[in-house]
């Protein structure tokens, strides 16, 4: 087998058979659910099981309607017909109801409606009497008039050049951009911690020169890089995978198109790829470069830290993109590569970007993920023998031939 | 064919002229000695043999061209600056080391199995590398290099960090695989060292080549005309004798040009003086070491 595999597939092993590892899996995701478990919490804190009271002296609602599906309601309550405020007053003071509504006597001409309660009702409450309102007001209109309107209305907005288009079913397409580029921050963030180390190990337990007199740098180097690159792609996939599952099951609870149906554009697809990838090789590369010009782990860690930087600094022009996508400070932003990952992305979610623009910013990543690894492979090969003394980035561009220790 | 050839490599750090145009070979199932005090080059001489640097100047062969990939399966090297994984366990750490110098998975536990024996190791392979001790590690380093079987073994300071007994038994491990047609460079300052297991030798300092050739024949040559005499009696004055002295119950005669080791055991016979050892003075290699460095340059 090649030597390249042979150190991918130890480098990946190293890392992934190790119970932080699988930790480091699964605590993300398990973050996210008990996130998402204390929001249904919170929900269900919101509603009240409790009956509601209605007080209907024009006697024009009829209480016991069945209320359509198509409504959507969380949590039904029971609805309690009372005939004057002094029941229905004595029946909330004995904590039977949780609130009562008081229709005007001219309603539905007049539609100011009081509520009356000791403690907040539960959303749910508002909810349950807005659509009985509804279904009484529907109870004459066919059933597909009366499902269409209580559905309610789902605008479709389009650019005049027709590249844009939002509605609640392609909403993600507004959305992906936006998370491809945070995510691209974390992932690199994530893959700091494991290229800054590869060179750098190697310098602190003294194997290095072993390893230079048995592969060739080219050898070594691209295992480490090939092997990482598995450890990164081996997480964010079992993190796509969860979120696939996650999206299933939450499709099956929810009625909402852009999660249970949702359409994602080629074009977004494309030119979230395209910037991405050249965009994680020159990270990668410009990291591995540090992780080889550090005297050990901690300090190449520490440096690699510092290309986060560039990443979330993107997000304090967060404001300025979002007023104006298209001004010069947008599209120089946008077009520099170290920026370019996460701000290329939103501009996106909020202007079409000129086709030439996006060619450009993948043209320049490009060439400067090319730079990014010559440079990487240049500090390995000076630095690889240098013990307690730091490599200067000038050397990279100065000296001919390998250096002393 | 020699196993390496050097014609005349030179190499520059910045200012630092580390090594200056030295030649030498290596033969095939020889021990090699490369000498030297520290700083002399000879870490960047082994360095440069293994294309870590490349010479400023000059032309390395090893096994009769340049080194390439599959050559390097041929070298185990030992460096100066030992290193292992230390946060794996011994045998994983072992086994990858030896995968990379091309040994099937069979091979590998074979091999390894008789090795960690060998070196003792044994009860030991599944514990953690920096569990183990600083001449276990030592050990192990050495297994890192042999275990391929390699043709070429380049060792840097072979025998620091052991005790008399494991220095005795990589002693004989090296001969052995002398025996077998292994040929062995050692870089040392250890002379004894290298008085015991050393064909040849090269004395570097300051870069440059001091002494190159056959140990016994460098010895001759460092030889004086002084010998040793343990007696009961006392060595007379006789003439042509320069000094006499006093070493650990032997006495060391000094003699002039105008009298020959002969001569002289001919008069202390011929003077009834009773005779337990007679000895030509050859001096240690240590003794020639430092007389070559002084009158090379360190004095200087």
């Amino acid at each position: 087998m090649n030597k390249i595999w042979k150190i991918a597939i130890y480098e990946f092993k190293r890392h992934v058979f190790q119970k932080r590892f699988i930790f480091s899996i699964l605590g993300i995701p398990l973050f996210f659910l008990f996130m998402v478990g204390m929001i249904f919490l919170l929900v269900k804190f919101q509603n009240n099981e409790k009956p509601i009271g209605i007080i209907d002296p024009g006697n024009k609602i009829d209480s016991t309607i069945v209320i359509p599906e198509a409504a959507d309601l969380d949590l039904p309550v029971e609805i309690i017909d009372f005939s004057n405020e002094d029941v229905a007053l004595a029946a909330l003071e004995e904590e039977q109801i949780q609130a009562y509504f008081l229709l005007p006597e001219n309603y539905p001409e007049n539609t100011e409606v009081s509520v009356y309660f000791s403690e907040k009702p539960g959303d749910n409450a508002y909810d349950h009497f807005r659509n009985l309102l509804r279904a009484n007001l529907l109870q004459n209109q066919s059933e597909n008039t009366i499902n269409r309107i209580l559905e309610g209305f789902n605008p479709i907005i389009r650019t005049p050049d027709g590249l844009r288009e939002f509605s609640e079913r392609n909403a993600i397409n507004l959305a992906l951009p936006g998370i491809a580029g945070a995510s691209f921050m974390f992932i690199i963030l994530m893959s700091a911690n494991y290229f800054s180390a590869i060179i750098a190990e190697e310098k602190e337990n003294r194997t290095m020169e072993i390893l230079a007199t048995t592969v060739s740098p080219y050898q070594l180097m691209g295992g480490k890089i090939f092997g990482t690159i598995g450890v990164v792609l081996t997480q964010v996939l079992s993190w796509i995978i969860l979120l696939f599952v996650a999206q299933r099951i939450a499709a099956g609870q929810s009625d909402a198109l852009w999660l249970t149906d949702p359409i994602i554009k080629t074009r977004t697809i494309l030119m979230v790829i395209s910037i991405l990838v050249p965009a994680y090789i020159l990270y990668v590369s410009l990291i591995t470069m540090v992780g080889a010009t550090a005297t050990n782990v901690q300090e190449g860690q520490q440096i690699a830290g510092m290309f986060i930087m560039p990443l979330s600094l993107s997000y304090m022009f967060l404001a300025v993109i979002m007023e104006n996508p298209n001004s010069p400070l947008s599209v120089a932003i946008s077009l520099f590569p170290l920026t370019a990952p996460t701000i290329m992305p939103l501009r996106a979610a909020f202007t079409v970007v000129p086709t030439n623009q996006l060619i450009l910013c993948v043209a320049i990543l490009i060439l400067c993920a090319g730079i990014a690894i010559w440079l990487a492979a240049r500090a390995f090969e000076i630095g690889m023998l240098r013990y307690g003394k730091k490599l200067q980035i000038r050397e990279l561009f100065t000296r001919k031939n390998r250096l002393s220790s | 064919m020699h196993t390496i050839d050097i014609k005349n490599i030179s190499k520059r750090f910045g200012t630092n002229q580390a090594v200056k145009d030295i030649s030498f070979e290596v033969n095939p199932g020889e021990i090699f000695g490369l000498l030297g005090p520290n700083g002399a080059g000879k870490t960047t001489c082994l360095r440069m043999v293994l294309d870590i640097f490349k010479p400023d100047t000059g032309s390395i062969t090893l096994f009769g061209g340049s080194l390439d990939e599959g050559k390097k399966d041929k070298i185990g090297y030992m460096p100066e600056d030992r290193g292992l994984y230390q946060d794996i366990p011994l045998e994983r750490c072992l086994t990858y080391l030896s995968s990379l110098k091309g040994m099937s998975k069979t091979e590998i536990k074979e091999q390894l199995d008789i090795n960690l024996e060998k070196f003792g190791l044994a009860d030991h392979r599944k514990k953690k590398v920096k569990e183990l001790s600083k001449g276990m590690q030592q050990k192990a380093q050495i297994i890192a290099t042999l275990q391929h079987k390699p043709e070429l073994i380049i060792i840097d300071e072979p025998f620091t960090a052991l005790d008399p007994i494991n220095t005795q038994l990589i002693k004989d491990i090296l001969v052995t695989l002398k025996e077998e047609g292994t040929t062995i460079i050692m870089c040392t300052h250890q002379m004894h060292q290298v008085e015991e297991l050393c064909d040849r030798i090269l004395l570097m300092n300051e870069g440059e080549k001091v002494l190159y050739g056959k140990l016994n024949e460098i010895r001759k040559q460092y030889s004086g005309s002084d010998v040793i005499i343990e007696s009961p009696n006392e060595v007379p004055q006789i003439p042509g004798i320069s000094n006499i002295e006093k070493v650990n119950g032997t006495v060391r005669v000094g003699l002039e040009n105008s009298l020959s080791p002969q001569d002289l055991l001919q008069n202390l016979i011929v003077n009834n003086i009773q005779i337990e050892k007679f000895q030509i003075a050859v001096p240690s290699l240590s003794e020639i070491f430092i007389q070559a460095v002084t009158k090379d340059g360190i004095d200087e």
